[in-house]
């Protein structure tokens, strides 16, 4: 998984240029014998049909990561740029970036540092062109992707850094479930969904086109377990502390049954269950609301720094959250959907 | 024309009378002409090629009566859509379905000090005076602003510019007949959150949707060079990505394409600053590829924008080359 993982994390893939990651998605998904479709929203669609009766089981997982977009270029060749998805100002400054596929840059601020935060208005990105011609002759434009430069590498003990884990290592549970579950006969369709970060657009179309039984989200959530302040209604996931569920977040309160199902799996597994109330949305919230409404769960890997160019996982979570997923899907038929 | 459908009053929910006079401008031009119980009508016109879907709303921002002190006629209001409190007083206005004359009055400046006079109102402290009161004005009445289309040489000034260019455009080309299978959709309550749009998306499929507005022009001196964009003056703006939408690079190639072989000028908007019909509506079904072409205007969302007519041409023939383009396979 680790190796996947690496591949996944390094690719750039910021909201609606997600085709790098689809790339390596559909690469995967051949090699387990899922047919792969691509849609208007750039979702990756991988279906296996089964052969045995039983509820179609559709995993999501999304590919984008937070990035920017250019929106000006100067007469000496600055890169004004615009948010992708919700980034701090903070974390992106001074930090390396990738303008499109090959040009290098860093990100810096107009104004003196000071006390004040700067806003996307106040940021620039340095290529080192000296005019606009030398920008445009690298085949930059406006609209441009901008993705942050953050070597994956390894930490203490399972521990990983990189960009992107959010959402790379749910795109990377997701594959390594599809190939766990190769003896598997029922029908699951996996999901690697565009345009999360911008507002779950992807999954909305994914959920209409697949209209599955039941659906697994997998995401990531925050783990506080640092000298960080977190807010006090925050729950306390922990890093290690194996997978978090979604009990409520802003688009979606998971059902009682469904939880209930989930907690005993993951008891007779013996594995470590934590779980997760918190703001924003993942995936799930426009899954379980279409079709007519669709029993739907999400499965949160605890990960550091959210958004930022420097995330923390722990492998020990990825490989539960797998473990837990195989059981769900294989026991799916036994579940009497809510 | 334009002129015309700029001054029909219809802020969100209450579109009828836009809906009329473009129901009677199409109908000879429709093969099938509908409307839905939110009151968006779609126009179809049969044709070879992909399906491409025109979207353009009919809705205005302005205000809503919220209550009346009987005896002289001073009325509450809330906004409906985004307008700046700050642009309110002073206002002429028109109020319900007659369209009593009114005015968004503050007491004399001579009694107020100095002081007073730099802070801004809040519509909660401010009212619609319509001089006494009228038994025929009730709660909920729709209030637009009274402002006269003018155009001078290339100039044009007017209200609901946002969006009725759009809907000029779609009109002309309905009246053109691209011969491309085409779905025209007049919609209702975008200002108010892309209301008309969200049912649009479940009752017609297609192949490719673009949608037709009249957006901000950001060439303002208060502005530095670099938010400057797009401008008026320039050609039609092309979205690459709103706060609802990241546009199709399908859709984009085409709308490059089409420009390039017809000689038509064009210009990006701003990324990421706004929202339109395109968003509600691509995430519909198995999703549609689709894109935004704009006529870039000054002070959209106040009682008077300004805009060129030139800008306003070339994004129709643009829209009309770019829905060939689609339509006959990229």
């Amino acid at each position: 998984m680790e190796e996947l993982l690496r591949r996944l994390c390094s690719a750039h893939g910021v909201p609606g240029q997600e085709h790098e990651v689809a790339g390596i998605v559909a690469e995967e998904a051949a090699r387990n014998m899922y047919e792969t479709r691509r849609d208007a929203l750039g979702n990756v669609v991988l279906t296996k049909e089964g052969t045995h009766p039983g509820p179609s089981v559709m995993l999501c997982a999304h590919m984008d990561e937070v990035g920017a977009m250019v929106r000006y270029i100067d007469d000496d060749g600055f890169l004004y740029i615009d948010p992708l998805g919700s980034i701090d100002t903070y974390r992106l400054l001074g930090q390396r970036v990738i303008v499109g596929t090959t040009a290098s840059g860093i990100v810096e601020q107009k104004e003196k540092p000071n006390d004040k935060k700067p806003t996307f208005n106040d940021l620039y990105v340095d290529i080192g062109a000296s005019s606009r011609e030398d920008v445009e002759r690298e085949g930059i434009r406006i609209g441009t992707a901008i993705t942050r430069v953050s070597p994956f590498a390894p930490l203490i003990g399972s521990r990983f850094i990189s960009k992107a884990f959010d959402n790379r290592s749910g795109v990377c549970v997701m594959l390594e479930v599809c190939r766990r579950l190769d003896q598997f006969p029922g029908t699951v369709h996996a999901v690697a969904t565009g345009q999360e970060e911008v507002g779950t657009r992807g999954a909305h179309v994914a959920a209409q086109s697949v209209r599955p039984d039941l659906c697994i989200v997998l995401d990531v959530t925050f783990s506080y377990d640092t000298p960080q302040k977190k807010e006090k209604k925050d729950t306390n996931v922990v890093l290690g502390g194996g997978p978090a569920l979604t009990l409520k977040d802003d688009g979606m309160i998971l059902s009682a049954p469904l939880r209930a199902i989930v907690e005993e799996t993951a008891k007779e597994l013996g594995i470590p269950l934590q779980y997760d109330i918190s703001k924003g949305k993942t995936d799930a919230a426009p899954v379980y609301q279409s079709n007519g409404g669709v029993p739907t769960m999400a499965l949160l890997i605890p990960l550091r720094y959210m958004h930022t160019g420097n995330e923390i996982v722990d492998m020990c979570d990825l490989e539960r959250t797998v473990e837990l997923i195989c059981a769900l899907i294989e026991r799916s038929d036994t579940i009497t959907l809510p | 024309m334009l002129g015309a459908l700029t001054e029909l009053r219809g802020i969100s929910g209450y579109e009828h009378e836009v809906r009329t006079f473009i129901t009677e401008q199409i109908e000879p031009h429709c093969d099938t002409l509908t409307t839905d119980s939110l009151g968006n009508l779609y126009a179809h016109q049969d044709g070879d090629g992909s399906h491409v879907c025109l979207l353009a709303h009919m809705d205005e921002v302005g205000l809503m009566v919220t209550g009346s002190d009987e005896k002289n006629g001073w009325l509450t209001f809330d906004t409906v859509g985004g307008i700046r409190d700050s642009l309110l007083p002073g206002t002429t206005v028109r109020v319900g379905p007659h369209g009593h004359a009114g005015v968004i009055g503050l007491p004399a400046v001579h009694l107020q000090s100095s002081t007073d006079r730099k802070k801004p109102l809040p519509k909660e402290k401010l009212r619609i005076d319509v001089g006494e009161a009228h038994p025929s004005i009730e709660i909920g009445d729709m209030v637009t602003f009274d402002t006269p289309f003018l155009r001078r040489d290339d100039t044009i000034y007017g209200k609901a510019f946002d969006d009725r260019i759009g809907c000029y455009c779609l009109i002309e080309l309905l009246q053109e007949r691209l011969g491309v299978p085409l779905t025209c959709v007049f919609t209702v309550q975008e200002e108010v959150g892309l209301r008309g749009a969200s049912v649009v998306r479940s009752r017609i499929e297609c192949d490719y949707a673009i949608a037709c507005e009249g957006t901000f022009a950001l060439d303002h001196p208060s502005l530095s060079e670099e938010e400057r964009m797009p401008r008026m003056g320039h050609g039609p703006a092309v979205t690459i990505a709103d706060r609802t939408l990241i546009a199709h690079t399908t859709v984009l190639e085409a709308i490059g394409c089409a420009a390039d072989e017809n000689d038509i000028p064009y210009q990006y908007k701003r990324p990421l600053a706004g929202g339109t019909d395109a968003g509600a509506f691509h995430i519909g079904g198995k999703g549609t590829p689709s894109g935004v072409i704009a006529a870039p205007c000054r002070y959209i969302h106040s009682p008077c924008a300004m805009a060129k007519w030139n800008d306003v041409i070339h994004m129709k023939e643009l829209i009309g080359a770019t829905a060939r383009y689609l339509a006959e396979g990229v």
